[in-house]
């Protein structure tokens, strides 16, 4: 019986091997396009940015191998890089903590059948399609430090002194989070309504026979079947909230007042067009892939404990 | 029977599939590998020994063409580019200009990134100072005052293209000053004068901050960094001298960011401030806001470039305003009251090496034909002249400003012209943080030295 079923086994690997090619050669052909894109602007870019990394180099005159020192220059003679890291984690943080409840609330929320719903679905979302430069300006006003700052006035209503906003060291990285909230949260709310949507009717019946509770019903039952897409909406988030930080601190504060905004992504940026240091910036890239890297994966661990299926 | 494909490691079959997937591996790890060494080697620009040589003769037919890279794609700049660029081509017909508009904030990077890549403008538009010399120790840059005439220019503007080898290598085509702003009507409103004297200056802040009025117009939020860094730049030149920021940095003449006399620069923004001179939460302010505070009659004064004489015009503003030259503080060794110096800058229009090594006629003819026509492009555009005779059509404002330049002993480059780029960083940063009340003089210093210190090794040499 096993020889039968070996000679079975080779048999068939056999024909498949034997198999006319051109079906093989259409798939190659095929995707070719997108591996040499995806080679050239991806994976070659990520190699040569940790390659750079090893270099003194100012983009004009010739490169110098410096082996680890630009490294070894960030983590132990710049006090500001631990800055960097620091307003990049609380960051990040901040966004996953507020975005993901707020989009989950939101989402539960709008999830009815009335006929005024897709209307708050159009402002929620409105946000993300406006240009960043304009969003910029206009939160900039929002955040005027004069008396006539829409928020300094939202603060005078309930008898709370001027703000420097924007040019606080304290202020000005929640100023740029609720920004970043406000922005970020109309993509979410999208995703978790996609993710109710699935969610079986009979499910919800059979659940609510049980138990006339509504919290019970959504904590132990709608809940964990959002699980799976709570986790990519958290993951986009920490990797969003990398790309779009960088990109509204450096139009509103371009890192400051005191780096008090300037995240890593920012650092590299002026590390690189403002000094001229490629090495040290391309080194701060490689340092924010892998704490990307650490974020991502640690968010998708936590999401797939626990998967339930019904 | 089992039918199962277990085991595919099993049978010669199994193996050669899994060998064709790892060859797949291989080739897209070689795929990669061979790109980044094509990256690495083409990176870092590609420059011959002939780029730096000096062009010696503009002799020659004046043909061919030129890319030119423009950062000043709109406005009335925009339309004077776009109808010198016409009037050119139509005198020299055999010639062509491809110009390319960049937005200004895109410019410095759009340009970095061609001469990276080999592939630089023939002529671009650079300001004074570390913007061109980094070009110029990379060897990108010839020197062109053999094929260029000279004679058209004001000889001020001329000497911050002039490297230390005795060679210029640009041309001017505006200059700018830096100068108090006053609203004459708002001033006399509350029984004060343009004031000239740093007790003047104090006394003024103290009545119009008492009368609710912003006594001077300032901001440092976000991108605009700019005018307090101005502000400081004209204290260290009053107490330290023309390009203290530099001689500090590289200790020339034994200069150091700890010494006296910039603690002493710092105090006295610091005074300044504690005076209430500025605006409640200026340092969330930004430059258009800044400046719309004085063009809206709220602030009595402001502190900025002669650039903004064409934002006073066009935003027509309902009251008397005059320039003044800054006041100088106490103990000060060099007055800008008094026109000694009077801080600014000048940018310019040169041609990369490659180009003026190769068409050295069709170079020198296109910045020789700017230099006929410099003056008129300062009145079209309201820019400060820098041509050897300025004859400036605008109005009462430029005229005054023209007569300051005329006037003046030195022009004081701006810090972020002449300093190595992660010392402007530090410097224009660590201003802030001295205007937030969040250093003192003293820690400012330091803190600015020690990122000296931490830059010695990236910090380009002086000789460019």
């Amino acid at each position: 019986m096993t020889n039968v079923t070996a000679h079975a086994r080779a048999a068939t690997v056999r024909g498949l091997l034997r198999r006319p090619r051109t079906g093989s050669v259409a798939k190659v052909l095929m995707i070719t396009p997108a591996m040499a894109l995806f080679l050239t602007f991806y994976v070659a870019a990520v190699v040569f940015g940790i390659v750079l990394s090893l270099y003194s180099w100012n983009g004009l005159e010739p490169r110098h191998y410096v082996g680890l020192a630009n490294y070894r220059q960030l983590f132990s003679d710049d006090p500001i890089f631990l800055t960097n890291v620091k307003i990049t984690l609380l960051v990040v943080v901040a966004c996953v903590a507020t975005v993901l409840p707020l989009a989950l609330l939101l989402a539960v929320c709008l999830a009815g059948r009335s006929r005024i719903l897709p209307v708050f679905r159009s402002i929620l979302f409105l946000p993300v399609i406006v240009p960043l430069a304009a969003t910029a300006l206009l939160w900039s006003e929002f955040f005027s430090p004069t008396a006539d700052g829409v928020a300094n006035r939202l603060l005078h209503v309930f008898g709370i002194g001027r703000v420097a906003w924007l040019g606080d060291t304290t202020a000005a990285p929640w100023a740029l989070i609720m920004v970043s909230i406000w922005t970020l949260v109309g993509i979410h709310v999208v995703i978790q309504l996609s993710a109710l949507s699935a969610i079986p009717t009979e499910l919800k019946e059979a659940a609510r026979l049980e138990t006339p509770s509504t919290s019970r019903v959504f904590l132990h039952v709608i809940l964990p079947l959002l699980r799976d897409s709570l986790t990519v909406s958290a993951a986009l988030i920490v990797t969003g909230t990398f790309v779009f930080f960088t990109a509204l601190a450096f139009i509103m504060t371009l890192g400051g007042p005191d780096h008090a905004t300037e995240v890593l992504g920012l650092r590299a940026y002026l590390d690189g067009f403002d000094a001229l240091n490629f090495g040290r910036a391309s080194a701060v890239t490689v340092i924010t892939m892998l704490i990307t890297i650490v974020l991502v994966g640690f968010t998708l661990f936590v999401g797939s404990r626990r998967r339930v299926e019904y | 029977m089992e039918c199962t494909p277990r085991g595919i490691g099993s049978n010669g079959g199994g193996v050669e599939m899994r060998s064709r997937i790892t060859a797949w591996r291989r080739w897209v790890a070689a795929g990669a590998l061979t790109l980044t060494v094509g990256l690495l080697a083409a990176c870092g620009g590609s420059s011959s020994s002939n780029d730096s040589k000096a062009p010696t003769s503009a002799r020659g037919p004046i043909a061919g063409t030129l890319t030119f890279y423009n950062f000043q794609p709109t406005g009335n700049e925009g339309r004077w580019w776009d109808d010198f660029v016409a009037r050119f081509e139509a005198k020299y017909p055999r010639t062509h200009i491809k110009v390319t508009k960049y937005a200004t904030q895109d410019y410095w990077i759009k340009t970095l990134a061609a001469f990276s890549s080999g592939n630089e403008p023939d002529i671009f538009i650079p300001d004074a100072g570390e913007d061109l010399n980094k070009y110029i120790r990379a060897g990108r840059i010839a020197p062109l005052d053999r094929i260029l005439d000279l004679s058209y220019y004001n000889r001020a503007a001329v000497e911050p293209f002039r490297a230390i080898n005795g060679h210029v290598n640009a041309i001017p085509i505006f200059s700018y000053e830096i100068l108090g702003w006053a609203n004459e009507d708002l001033l006399a409103k509350n029984g004060l004068a343009v004031p000239r004297t740093w007790d003047e200056l104090l006394n003024a802040c103290g009545k119009l901050s008492a009368a609710g009025v912003v006594p001077l117009a300032m901001g440092n939020a976000g991108q605009d960094r700019f005018p307090t860094e101005h502000l400081m730049d004209t204290l260290l030149y009053q107490l330290a001298g023309n390009r203290a920021a530099l001689n500090a940095t590289y200790g020339i003449d034994g200069a150091s960011w700890t010494d006296d006399a910039v603690v002493r620069a710092g105090a006295a923004m610091r005074q300044l401030i504690d005076a209430r001179c500025f605006p409640e939460g200026f340092t969330g302010l930004s430059y258009a806001q800044m400046t719309n505070l004085f063009a809206q009659g709220k602030a009595a004064m402001t502190f900025t470039g002669s650039w903004f004489a064409a934002q006073v015009q066009t935003s027509r503003v309902k009251f008397r305003s005059t320039t003044f030259p800054f006041p100088d503080v106490p103990g000060a060794a060099h007055s800008t009251a008094n026109l000694d110096g009077i801080l600014g800058g000048v940018t310019g229009l040169t041609a990369s090496g490659k180009a003026a090594n190769r068409n050295p006629a069709l170079v020198a003819a296109f910045l020789n034909e700017f230099g006929k026509r410099v003056d008129d492009y300062a009145n079209a555009t309201g820019a400060l002249s820098v041509a050897a005779s300025p004859n400036p059509t605008g109005g009462t404002l430029q005229r005054d400003m023209a007569e300051v330049f005329k006037s003046v002993g030195e022009l004081v480059p701006v810090s972020d012209t002449i300093l190595p780029k992660p010392i402007t960083e530090a410097y224009e940063g660590d201003i802030v943080s001295l205007t937030a009340g969040k250093l003192t003089p003293e820690a400012w210093a330091k803190s600015i030295a020690d990122t000296t210190r931490r830059e010695q090794a990236n910090l380009p040499r002086l000789d460019g």
